[in-house]
């Protein structure tokens, strides 16, 4: 029988803080990350700004969210030492970073919940990685 | 929910042997680890997923309750990044 390798899907922090607060589909790809369906990508840096973020506005969350890390890992990403020079004109400068990460670990799709801040299309010419949204995500592993 | 229950032997050495059906029915598999609670005189198994659906519905209740809203925390996300980037590749 063949196997078919999982697809890796980068899933921005925004797409953490979704499902946390309750979006269908956000909770539906962190099921299907902690079933296996695929295999969920992030960078350090992602880790960085939700401890951050947590810590500014809910310390008492922290608990739970190094639970949840813990017991459902990601794949996390090394953050770069440099922006990748062919998505300086196609992502947000925010966002170039996470980007560059995701261009290193060869992921399949880029998850976010903000997605007007890609050139999508120009994108996937030049990196061969598609920006989707989290409902796009749900529709393409069938959840 | 439907509950099943069968009978498991601790041998010398303290082990034991699940039955395939059981482990099926938590899906856990060879190689897996489970939490282990005791709550009075039971046992409580859990699947290292089950552990973490059930952190994902723990965040999930604690921030309804706080009353703290998505737009906020996700505003407060991008400030957060914006600083980052400065800090780190703007030149």
């Amino acid at each position: 029988m063949r196997s078919v390798t999982p697809h890796k899907l980068f899933l921005d922090t925004n797409v953490w803080f979704s499902a946390f607060h309750g979006s269908a589909n956000c909770t539906k790809l962190l099921k299907a990350h902690t079933q296996g369906i695929f295999i969920a990508v992030i960078s350090q840096q992602v880790i960085e700004e939700a401890v951050k973020n947590i810590r500014e506005k809910m310390p008492v969350l922290l608990p739970r969210f190094e639970q949840f890390m813990m017991e459902n890992p990601p794949q996390v990403v090394t953050n770069p030492g440099k922006i990748n020079s062919k998505i300086v004109k196609l992502v947000d400068r925010k966002d170039q970073s996470l980007f560059t990460a995701a261009i290193s670990d060869k992921v399949d799709f880029f998850v976010t919940g903000n997605i007007k801040d890609f050139s999508v299309e120009k994108l996937e010419a030049k990196t061969g990685i598609k920006t989707i949204t989290p409902r796009e995500a749900v529709e393409l592993l069938h959840l | 929910m439907q509950t099943y229950s069968t009978d498991i032997l601790i041998r010398p050495r303290r082990q034991a042997t699940f039955p395939k059906k059981i482990l099926e029915k938590i899906d856990a598999s060879v190689g897996d680890r489970l939490a282990v609670y005791v709550k009075g005189n039971n046992l409580i198994l859990k699947t290292r997923k089950q552990r973490a659906l059930d952190a994902l519905a723990e965040i999930q209740r604690i921030i309804k309750e706080s009353g703290v809203s998505e737009k906020e925390m996700q505003k407060n996300a991008v400030k957060i990044r914006r600083q980052m980037y400065a800090k780190r590749y703007a030149s």
